[in-house]
């Protein structure tokens, strides 16, 4: 069995429907595992409810009454699905993307390959990220988690999204975790997800977000210059004030992987 | 002494003209029907063998019992009232092939001669008119023959002159020809232009066997891209690897992510491509095929330039990708490369990017005439539609992000169809400077020569030594760091 989350805030009813249809094809595709798909909201009202029962009658739809952030939304589903011992599998579905007719099948059948599978991305389409991965292995730096696929025995050694992390860099924090942990990341080239924010427009909203995100994963990964230099560019955006966490000492496996060289790619980029 | 077109003199002309086109048309046996009056022309049919019935529009019975092969129209043709005569012919009529021709009106030479020389204005219709008139009354050309006047009309230079009329042809493709004789007969419903649909977005899809195994990521990439409304009018050739239900399945699956209206055109390579321009329906043309992908904004952002400026057409930045097959069969890709470079899109561009046609938004409703017409792809060949445009509309060049993406090499040297040399530019003279001055400026900068080796290396490297390329551009980061 897999589970695929779906952590909504405020969504437009034509993306909603565009993943629900997507979500068919994908469950028509020879070779899906059973998929059960679980809707958590994140928005100040459950005023999708009415939506995605329209879509999908049988919809399972989870109001949170708050946003949770990205992370800690996803946790909860998570947690919920592994505690099922028929999940072999999560995946974080982002409500923006469009998962391609054949992307979950391919996901699981790459997290099949031999190897002990951490994380699994959907390869973004059209426009492919940059970030390098091994054309043989597949391995990657770090995994995306627009569409990611997390493995039982990840879950249980290394755990979710680290809930500090609101919304940005949470998917890299748990890649770094997974590989420090011994596992396998990957991309699966053949697992298409239609996702591109390229010419999404910028808003202070966004860019403070990304940069108090990055600022958080810079002390946690004791990374103190790259933690200020994200801080001052959040203050620099009108960001509220917080407190950074302590500067914290990551583990010689942790401090391996992580890349803070790269600014916000966290790895060397193709082009 | 200025020849002015429209006189007596060109009026017996067309009836030389006019009498050899029928005799070329008919065959012995024929039962020839003469509207009007031209005895030299009964006379060479009966000569034939033909049966010929002579008389006018006015006596439709007559014509009826007579029942013939062709029905000839005679004399000049007036533009008020010819798309009546035409029509009731027909109606009376309806299997006889009508043969007719005319002066006309909308020549280049003879509109230069009333412009420039004062000469009056060629009375009856144009060719552009005449058109119109056919598809209004159910009948379509099923043979076109056209004489041109050489004789100098203006006291313009005879290049000038050329220029010009050349120019006019380009958009006009009948404004060269002096005498137009026409075969028409009934049309079918399938002989008639589409009928253009404001806003709506025609995307013509080639899908030739090289690429069909790419053909779904690239309707996937179409069906997501924001623009509406869309169509796609898919065009295959007929192959024996080709499997209709294949693509069509492909179109069907994705219509229910985003809905849109498709057709498919197939058949032996030759005149697919013309067929889908015909066909479609949109007031805004795109041509694409499925080695491309096109990012969600590309349609969107290329109309809109379209709907807030004046310009024909559009063209975006693509990139071109870098990758090399993996051991599980997909595309690996090193690096993108965009294309056109530069903030100014060149008309050696066109020739040096082929794949730019896949990157255009035409706006018909700002082309008037303009022929459309484009060969099939074929290996080694590019299409001239590009050149052709940008050398009478300046196109809108969206100088950003590459909004779309080429996924496999283009060939090395592509020729253009045969006449594109000749082609006459419509420019300002400014920009014409402009585009030298950047040529004289990129030819004789270091920094460009030095730019180019070093894109040159960077190539070679990356292809023949990866690992190596790989290592020096870790290297690089690191210092520029």
């Amino acid at each position: 069995m897999l589970w695929a989350g779906i952590v909504l805030y405020q969504n437009a009813p034509r993306e909603l429907e565009r993943l629900c249809a997507a979500l068919r094809l994908n469950q028509e595709t020879p070779g899906t595992p059973a998929l059960r798909v679980v809707w958590w909201d994140n928005s100040p009202t459950d005023a999708l409810r009415a939506e995605l029962t329209r879509l999908d009658p049988g919809a399972d739809y989870r109001f949170s009454g708050a946003n949770l952030g990205f992370g800690a939304a996803h946790n909860r589903v998570m947690k919920e699905a592994f505690a099922s011992p028929s999940t072999r599998y999560y995946v974080c579905v982002n409500p923006d993307g469009v998962p391609h007719p054949r992307c979950f099948a391919e996901l699981s059948a790459e997290a099949e390959r031999p190897g002990r599978t951490g994380l699994v991305e959907a390869l973004l389409f059209p426009d492919e990220h940059p970030k390098p991965y091994d054309p043989v292995t597949h391995e990657t730096p770090w995994c995306s988690g627009c569409v990611l696929l997390l493995t039982r025995a990840m879950y249980q050694e290394v755990g979710g999204f680290d809930e500090r992390l609101f919304m940005y860099c949470e998917d890299v924090d748990l890649s770094w975790r997974a590989r420090a942990a011994g596992f396998s990341i990957r991309v699966a080239p053949r697992a298409l997800v239609h996702h591109y924010t390229v010419d999404r427009e910028i808003t202070p909203r966004r860019e403070m977000s990304v940069r108090r995100s990055a600022a958080i994963l810079g002390a946690k990964y004791g990374n103190a210059a790259f933690a200020q230099e994200r801080m001052r560019e959040y203050q620099a955006l009108g960001g509220e004030p917080f407190s950074l966490p302590v500067m914290e000492r990551p583990s010689s496996a942790l401090a391996r992987v992580a890349d803070f060289q790269h600014h916000f790619m966290f790895a060397e980029r193709r082009w | 002494m200025v020849s002015t077109l429209g006189t007596q003199t060109k009026a017996e002309g067309l009836g030389v003209h006019l009498r050899a086109f029928v005799l070329g048309r008919v065959a012995p046996g024929g039962r020839i029907a003469v509207v009007g009056k031209d005895e030299g022309l009964a006379q060479a049919l009966s000569a034939l063998g033909c049966s010929v019935w002579e008389g006018d529009a006015s006596e439709p019975e007559a014509l009826r019992r007579f029942a013939p092969t062709h029905v000839v129209l005679v004399g000049t043709l007036q533009s008020e009232g010819l798309e009546a005569l035409l029509g009731s012919l027909h109606a009376m009529v309806p299997e006889a092939e009508l043969l007719l021709g005319f002066v006309n009106a909308g020549a280049a030479g003879a509109l230069l001669a009333t412009l420039i020389e004062g000469a009056p204005a060629r009375q009856g219709p144009s060719e552009a008119g005449l058109l119109r008139a056919l598809s209004r009354c159910d009948l379509r050309v099923v043979h076109r023959e056209a004489r041109t006047d050489s004789a100098p009309r203006s006291s313009l230079a005879p290049g000038t002159a050329r220029a010009l009329v050349q120019l006019l042809s380009q958009i006009e493709p009948g404004a060269g020809d002096d005498v137009l004789l026409y075969a028409l007969a009934r049309a079918s419903a399938d002989d008639h232009p589409a009928s253009r649909e404001p806003g709506l977005l025609s995307i013509v899809l080639w899908n030739g066997p090289e690429h069909r195994h790419l053909f779904d990521e690239a309707v996937f990439s179409i069906a997501c891209q924001r623009y509406r409304p869309f169509e796609i009018i898919l065009v295959e050739p007929a192959d024996s690897t080709a499997a209709a239900e294949d693509a069509v399945r492909t179109l069907e699956t994705y219509r229910r992510i985003e809905d849109f209206a498709f057709q498919r055109i197939s058949g032996p390579p030759g005149r697919l491509m013309e067929e889908a321009i015909r066909r479609a329906r949109g007031q805004y043309l795109a041509f694409f095929e499925a080695s491309g992908l096109v990012y969600p904004g590309h349609f969107e952002k290329l109309i809109q330039a379209l709907r807030e400026g004046e310009a024909a057409w559009a063209v975006s930045r693509a990139f071109r990708r870098v990758a090399r097959t993996a051991p599980g069969g997909e595309d690996y890709i090193d690096t993108k490369i965009p294309f056109p470079l530069g903030d100014h899109l060149e008309l050696a561009h066109f020739r040096e990017h082929p794949w730019l046609l896949r990157v255009l938004a035409i706006d018909r409703n700002r082309i008037a005439s303009f022929p459309l017409h484009m060969p099939d792809p074929a290996p080694g060949q590019a299409a001239a539609l590009p050149l052709r445009l940008a050398a009478v509309f300046e196109p809108l060049f969206l100088n950003g992000l590459a909004t779309c993406e080429q996924r496999r090499p283009e060939a090395a040297l592509a020729a253009l169809e045969p006449g594109t040399e000749a082609l006459r530019v419509l420019r300002a003279l400014h920009a014409l400077e402009q585009a030298m001055a950047r040529a004289r400026e990129a030819g004789q900068s270091t920094k460009g020569l030095r730019h180019r080796a070093l894109d040159e290396l960077n190539s070679r490297l990356r292809h023949w030594a990866p690992w190596v390329h790989r290592a020096l551009r870790s290297t690089a980061a690191r210092w520029l760091k």
